[in-house]
């Protein structure tokens, strides 16, 4: 004869097991015909982006993967976790409330974030487009980055090392600054990498402030104070073209080498306290 | 008696007037090939023009396309962003009539992932009459009678970007025109501007094209009668003229490949310039 005890340590134990949740998905899946009801399959997907970061596995490092099906709005995002969002190009974020992000993210000291094929959109009231605040890598592949009060990206983060590409990116329209690198929390960090990055009709296209950062390949145009500017840091510039800013390179702080094959040219002021290295 | 009446009376307009107020209008719109537009352009009910989408949008707002389809001509007045993801279509075949016309002051406008077709009558693909910034991202922008781009606008100052753009089969590529003494400056980056009369024509202000492509122009790839261009890792080739300085200035960084034209490489001089 079983002792009740026993018995009940049993049937709870049981139903501990049968009752767990499933695992977190790996991938999860957001639509415009969505429901934020719905479990973010691809058959019956979210409707935002915060709901389909909730779901996804919550891994350190890699993370999973949040796909978007059709163009839409998916709503601003604070990303806590490692996390790749593929918006394949027609994924909007639309944020039109004064002094709030598009994207806001505070990560663990090694998560891997990818963002790619996003389009951000502050309507001219929004603050930010990508705001990182701590994380262990983001790169933001292939967006559009247009319209904040601040900044379209500012890479600040509190965190060592932090390291950020910008690649095939547009950002423009920002009243601030398109790109703002503010590595400074001391210990030497990694360059920042912009590549094949347009920062056109911003206040400042390309802003370093502290750290590292590696441009190539890319176009600093019509930006209304300066195409790109430092405060402090090192800055590399190599293979790309400013042009049609009141200054093109501005150095009121820090360094920013040229490798002396860019064109800087049909600026008001097109250089100012610049360094040539030779490219090797 | 009498008091009370009129009281209710003037309460019930007021409280009529209220409900039927407008909601705000969307910052985001949809339209669909299977759209309509007596539909309110919300994601589940698309509307079927661009026309019918920019009219209900709010300024500064997006323009989102769901499918492959042609979406109409369109008169842009306020700030907008389209995305036409590489799908979304115009066409404009009525003679004098324009596919895209920006009359928008000092608004900002991105057109991304459009193609825009002309069908051999249709005036320009784009005219910016008016605007602070137009960026143009991604689009195929061809077959016009007139011009495929035709920046003339009376904002001072304006600027214009075209990147990862074909600008093709027209009687301008790009028309760059210089509107009284306005600041005007234009980046043209990897853009092929192909099979035109005139490739770019440059009437004035300023432009930096960079690494991009003019091709079988059958007059000329790049034609400076006024202004300043700056020309830098750029091929202009199996044109009439690969380029022709005229008036006004070509800076070239000695880094383009500008062979293999009909009559011949270069008329008039280029000016050296360095990069740095």
């Amino acid at each position: 004869m079983i002792k009740t005890s026993t018995a009940l340590l049993v049937v709870t134990a049981l139903a501990n097991i049968l009752c767990a949740l499933p695992a977190q998905a790996q991938r999860v899946f957001v639509s415009g015909a969505g429901s934020d009801s719905n479990p973010c399959t691809f058959t019956q997907p979210c409707r935002s982006f915060q709901q389909a970061f909730n779901t996804v596995v919550a891994v350190t490092t890699s993370g999973g993967e949040i796909d978007v099906l059709d163009p839409a709005g998916y709503g601003a995002l604070n990303i806590t976790h490692a996390i790749s969002v593929q918006g394949h190009g027609f994924a909007g974020i639309t944020q039109a409330t004064s002094g709030a992000n598009a994207i806001t993210i505070n990560a663990g000291g090694t998560d891997e974030i990818t963002l790619n094929g996003l389009l951000l959109d502050g309507e001219g009231t929004g603050q930010d487009g990508v705001l990182v605040n701590t994380a262990g890598s983001v790169q933001i592949l292939n967006c559009v980055i247009r319209h904040f009060t601040d900044y379209g990206v500012i890479f600040a983060p509190t965190n060592s090392p932090s390291n950020l590409l910008v690649s095939d990116t547009v950002t423009s329209d920002n009243g601030a600054t398109g790109i703002f690198v503010e590595e400074t929390n001391g210990v030497a960090t990694t360059p920042a990498t912009l590549n094949r990055v347009t920062a056109n009709n911003n206040n400042y296209g390309v802003t370093l402030n502290g750290g590292y950062l590696m441009i190539a390949n890319s176009v600093m145009s019509n930006n209304s104070s300066v195409g790109l500017q430092s405060d402090s840091g090192t800055a590399w510039l190599g293979t790309s073209a400013i042009s049609g800013n009141t200054g093109g390179v501005n150095v009121s702080g820090g360094t920013i080498n040229s490798y002396g094959n860019n064109a800087i040219n049909g600026n008001m002021s097109d250089i100012s306290g610049m360094t040539t290295i030779s490219p090797e | 008696m009498r008091k009370t009446a009129l009281l209710v009376t003037a309460l019930a307009i007021a409280l009529a007037g209220m409900l039927h107020a407008g909601p705000a209008q969307a910052q985001r719109v949809f339209v669909s090939g299977s759209g309509l537009d007596t539909n309110p352009c919300t994601f589940a009910s698309p509307c079927r023009s661009f026309q019918q989408a920019f009219n209900t949008v709010a300024a500064a707002g997006e323009i989102d396309v769901l499918d492959p389809a042609g979406y109409g001509p369109l008169t842009i007045t306020h700030g907008i962003s389209i995305q036409g993801h590489d799908v979304g279509g115009v066409t404009q075949s009525i003679s004098g009539a324009n596919a895209i016309t920006i009359n928008a002051g000092n608004a900002a406008i991105t057109l991304n992932g459009l193609i825009i077709d002309g069908a051999g009558t249709g005036a320009d693909g784009i005219d910016i009459v008016a605007a602070a910034s137009v960026q143009i991202l991604d689009c195929v922008i061809h077959h016009f009678a007139n011009n495929g781009i035709e920046f003339q606008s009376s904002t001072n100052p304006t600027t214009l970007l075209v990147s990862n753009t074909v600008v093709s089969d027209s009687d301008y590529g790009i028309l760059l025109e210089l509107i009284a003494s306005n600041s005007t400056n234009t980046t043209l980056n990897a853009t092929t501007v192909n099979q035109n009369n005139s490739g770019v024509d440059l009437d004035g202000g300023i432009v930096m094209i960079t690494n991009s492509v003019l091709s079988n122009n059958n007059d000329n790839g790049l034609f400076a009668s006024a202004g300043t261009a700056w020309l830098e890792k750029t091929a202009a080739t199996g044109n009439g003229i690969g380029v022709i300085v005229m008036g006004g200035t070509v800076n070239s960084y000695g880094d383009n490949d500008i062979n293999g034209n009909m009559t011949m490489d270069v008329s008039g001089s280029l000016t050296p310039a360095s990069t740095r």
